[in-house]
């Protein structure tokens, strides 16, 4: 019989409205949960159990009345880098501890508007950096937990909760879901307000989701699209409409067979093998090379995002220096050396590149590669971002979508790359790869 | 520029701010940033690439 922990936020959400489960005795199976196994996994920060506890009642009368959100009921984590007006945002930085300036980011507005429980904060590496976090891979407590959104990826794997929120600068969604079995979804830059996120790098950082099945991460980061006043990015932006899922029609993608180049053994293997599998069942996959070499991408992406984020933490280099972790702080202190017509050049040049991918994607889908390079490696690292930061540099939506466990028993999976703005065909590209996959196993070490 | 043209800027302007020490301790970050400039830097953009909003990617 299926644990109410083990309940995706759609089963969930279906119990719900059919009145079979009650959205208390839900939060308390989560809880419950969190009890048992946080002391082993470390993913979260803080929470507010009695505020918690009133919003599942408020979702019980919701639901008698009629009156229940898209979300009413479920309990999301978020990332320890966004605004919670009821909680503080330390952003992993210890002269923050307390850090609350008593208001919501605009996604966390429009999750409590969409009903959704906002239950507590998970571990993010110092701000959005490369310094591990204390947090445990529930897959092998010997490897990493990733970053940086390391307690939402986990949180998600670990049946805590089914829903968590993260962000991307580099490949922080789509690396950490990656190695722990989970969906992660980055929709195109602009279509989630970043106001209210601690910034790292002002042009790349996306706020994205982890859940355990597509329809999740679709549900909960449709809640939070449209236009914001206060990031200039969304304006023209409205909320894009969720697919009926259940598409019958295979997707036509490409397959960039530089990632294999980069990738191990295992990664590739498994990978090839799903792609078969979904060719097999009728998609129309093409190979493919990149239109411009990935190390140029790499290079371009550290220029921006160290220049980038040694001008949003000045102020705390200048009052806090001994407080950054030493990863982060040798970038910040290098971005400042970046000089200015440097970053500009390197901003011009990934427009360029943003076309020449344009180009490339004309009648198809997507883009479907590895989602990491490896899997989870030990707990000295993130991991590295090869696979993911060609995405955050263009600002696409991506999915990550779990295809199995390798040789090693630990989770793999499958990016798909849509085409800005078309995140409704992207879910649909993912709903269909994931429906002619195996669901993942649950691991014996849970 | 090459890297080791990149890299000699940037211990002169890491000096000037930090120090002759913590340039020493970021040596190695000094060298890879270096060649990952120099890579974006040699990589040319022509003005018919240009976008006047590029600082705001699909905006």
């Amino acid at each position: 019989m299926t644990e109410l922990h083990d309940l995706t936020a759609t089963e969930a959400l279906v119990r719900m409205r059919a009145r079979t489960l009650s959205p208390v005795d839900y939060l308390e199976s989560l809880l419950a949960r969190i009890d048992a196994r946080e002391p082993t996994i470390q993913a979260w920060v803080c929470m507010d159990r009695d505020v918690a506890r009133r919003s599942a009642e408020n979702a019980a009368k919701a639901y008698a009345s009629g009156t229940a959100g898209p979300l009413s009921g479920i309990p999301i984590g978020i990332k320890d880098l966004i605004l919670t007006e009821h909680l503080p945002t330390a952003g992993n930085f210890v002269p923050m501890r307390e850090f609350n300036p008593g208001y919501d980011a605009t996604c966390i507005e429009r999750l409590r508007k969409a009903g959704a429980i906002i239950l507590g904060k998970v571990e993010t590496t110092q701000f959005a950096g490369r310094d591990i976090t204390r947090t445990h891979n529930p897959w092998d407590l010997t490897r990493t937990a990733s970053g940086s959104s390391s307690g939402s990826a986990v949180a998600v794997a670990d049946r805590m909760v089914p829903i968590t929120l993260g962000t991307q600068t580099g490949g922080s969604v789509i690396r950490p879901a990656g190695y722990m079995g989970v969906v992660g979804f980055t929709p195109t830059f602009g279509r989630i307000s970043r106001f209210g996120l601690i910034p790292r790098s002002y042009s790349f950082d996306m706020i994205g989701v982890m859940g355990r099945s597509v329809a999740d991460a679709a549900l909960s980061a449709a809640a939070m699209t449209g236009p914001d006043q206060r990031d200039r990015a969304t304006l023209k932006r409205t909320p894009f409409k969720l697919p009926d899922q259940g598409s019958e029609q295979p997707p036509r993608l490409l397959l960039f067979e530089d990632f294999f180049d980069i990738s191990s053994d295992d990664i590739n293997r498994h990978v090839i093998l799903a792609v078969e599998r979904l060719e097999a069942a009728g998609a129309k996959i093409r190979r493919a090379r990149l239109p411009v070499p990935l190390d140029l991408m790499i290079s371009l992406h550290t220029v921006i995002l160290i220049t980038e984020a040694s001008s949003t933490q000045a102020s705390n280099l200048l009052n806090h220096r001994k407080s950054f972790a030493s990863g982060l702080l040798s970038q910040l202190d290098i971005g400042s050396a970046i000089p200015a017509t440097a970053y500009i050049h390197t901003q011009r040049l990934r427009h360029r590149i943003r076309h020449q991918f344009e180009t490339l994607l004309k009648g198809f889908d997507g883009f479907i590669l590895p989602s990491t390079s490896e899997v989870a490696p030990d707990r000295s690292t993130i991991g590295p971002r090869l696979c993911q930061t060609p995405w955050t540099i263009l600002g696409w939506p991506v999915f990550t979508v779990p295809v199995g466990l390798g040789d090693e028993g630990l989770p793999i999976g499958v990016q798909l790359v849509g085409a800005p703005f078309k995140e409704s065909n992207l879910i649909n590209v993912a709903d269909w790869v994931e429906r002619h996959l195996d669901p993942m196993p649950v691991p014996g070490t849970f | 520029m090459s890297p080791d043209e990149i890299e000699d800027e940037m211990r002169r302007t890491l000096i000037a701010k930090l120090g002759q020490q913590r340039v020493a301790e970021l040596e190695s970050e000094i060298v890879d940033t270096a060649r990952q400039l120099a890579i974006v830097l040699n990589e040319p953009v022509k003005l018919d690439d240009e976008d006047p909003d590029f600082m705001r990617p699909l905006v």
